[in-house]
């Protein structure tokens, strides 16, 4: 079974796959096949969740073995995963309980730290030597006093001044950089069909 | 056969395709190997790894929520074709990595990327399967918790996170730069360009991912690709262009080429 690892054999099942989907999206003749394509990747994903399973209790199990630093939350850990993972096939309103009083509210308050970031991103971008982020910093400001509510009491013309930067060097600069980022995909995709690109075999 | 509306861009997309392959065969076959403007962060890879040697500090390594399974796979490759050089970096100074995983896929791939990395830099004893640690199938607030837990606790020298960031780009970067890590950081996902600007010391923005996962070989035919690549931008430039001007004076050609 060793031609199975074959750098040949790996380059052509990502090679016929995105053939498939890059013939359907031209001709519309392999609808089909890009379904059954996407299907198996949806299978494939979910067996490699497996693999998860195995390296989140390996990774665990071995520091509550070694009594590592912090040791109790690796049981915490085990102990959450397979009680969610029971109560999910054996005790539904167990489940559900986890999912809507635990989960959610632990979920929430990870995403409150996104917004605390993302806040912080100004204050941050301020103190950075960069010079692109002066220019970030300036359309910053003017997309906040467009979004001010009491604008116009403070000057008329944010309004205008605002649509102009969000539909004209905004709208610009983000179709530039699409027209980068596609061209960019489209030189990576013929780097490894040729086989020139291998990370993605890992080793 | 080609659907309609569709002619014009599958005669676009073979045209450039046909470019950037010709440009890649020149260069491979020695005729012409483009110079490519050195990046900032591709030449401070080195040097970052180097300073986590020095402060006997570890690496954090992301590669975002996106995986190689969906949309984002490109920019996945991309990121994962730098952090093989990175590994062999932290290799030859025996600096230790880790990376949260969020996809159970990317676990092989970013093991034996990251053992490859090792042994190539000189030290293969130094890898260990904790170097690689799954985090929940995308699930992101898990993965977010995580990073942040372990750049606050350990402090990692730097932080270096490539590849399709979604808002988990906020907390990977935000924390590191609390943390005070030397930050390098890119994705082509339009929405965080400001982000990865703001928050990094080495910023790569947009395409200067691919162009940095191609110019990190230093091989003739990954080199010839960007040129190929720098053609096409060509091509889509005159193109806008002439559309601008043929708007301006009122034909309708390009929209019936669109819709052809």
């Amino acid at each position: 079974m060793s031609w199975l690892r074959r750098r040949e054999v790996c380059i052509a099942l990502y090679v016929i796959p995105v053939l498939i989907i890059l013939i359907n999206h031209f001709t519309g003749q392999l609808a089909a096949a890009q379904s059954e394509v996407i299907l198996w990747a949806s299978t494939l994903a979910t067996f490699a969740i497996l693999l998860g399973v195995i390296n989140l209790s390996q990774h665990h199990i071995t520091i509550i073995a070694r009594k590592s630093k912090r040791w109790p939350y690796s049981i915490i850990l085990l102990a959450a995963f397979l009680s969610t993972f029971i109560f999910n096939y054996a005790y539904k309103p167990g489940y559900d309980f986890v999912i809507t009083r635990l989960l959610s509210s632990l979920q929430m308050a990870l995403l409150a730290y996104v917004g605390f970031y993302s806040y912080t991103v100004f204050f941050r971008a301020s103190g950075t030597k960069n010079p692109h982020v002066i220019v970030l910093l300036i359309s910053m400001l003017l997309g906040l006093f467009y979004n001010l509510p009491m604008r116009d009491m403070i000057w008329t013309g944010w309004g205008p001044l605002g649509v102009w930067v969000k539909d004209v060097p905004n709208t610009g600069g983000m179709n530039a950089l699409l027209i980068g980022v596609a061209l960019g995909t489209l030189t990576l995709f013929l780097r490894t069909i040729l086989g020139y690109e291998e990370s993605y075999l890992g080793g | 056969m080609i659907l309609v509306g569709k002619k014009f861009e599958l005669i676009l997309f073979l045209i450039i395709l046909g470019l950037i392959y010709y440009m890649i065969d020149r260069a491979r076959r020695g005729i012409k190997t483009p110079k490519v403007r050195k990046l900032a962060a591709l030449q401070a890879l080195r040097e970052v790894v180097g300073q986590a040697a020095e402060q006997h500090k570890p690496i954090h390594i992301s590669t975002g929520i996106g995986g190689l399974h969906d949309e984002w796979a490109p920019m996945t490759i991309a990121a994962m074709a730098i952090f093989r050089k990175v590994a062999e970096y932290a290799g030859e100074f025996g600096v230790p990595l880790k990376y949260y995983c969020i996809r159970a896929h990317m676990i092989p791939a970013m093991e034996d990327l990251i053992q490859a990395g090792y042994t190539k830099g000189g030290r293969p004893e130094m890898y260990n399967s904790d170097m690689v640690e799954f985090v929940g199938d995308g699930q992101q607030r898990a993965y977010m918790a995580a990073v942040m837990g372990y750049i606050s606790r350990e402090k990692p020298a730097a932080n270096i996170m490539l590849g399709a960031g979604f808002y988990e780009t906020y907390i990977v970067l935000g924390s590191g730069a609390v943390a005070g890590c030397l930050q390098v950081a890119g994705t082509p996902r339009l929405y965080y360009q400001g982000t990865v600007v703001a928050l990094s010391d080495y910023p790569v923005i947009g395409q200067e991912l691919y162009a940095a996962a191609a110019a990190i070989t230093e091989n003739p035919p990954d080199l010839g690709s960007l040129a190929g690549q720098d053609y096409g931008i060509v091509i889509c430039s005159i193109l806008m262009i002439v559309t601008a001007l043929l708007a301006t004076v009122g034909a309708t050609l390009w929209s019936q080429l669109l819709a052809w």
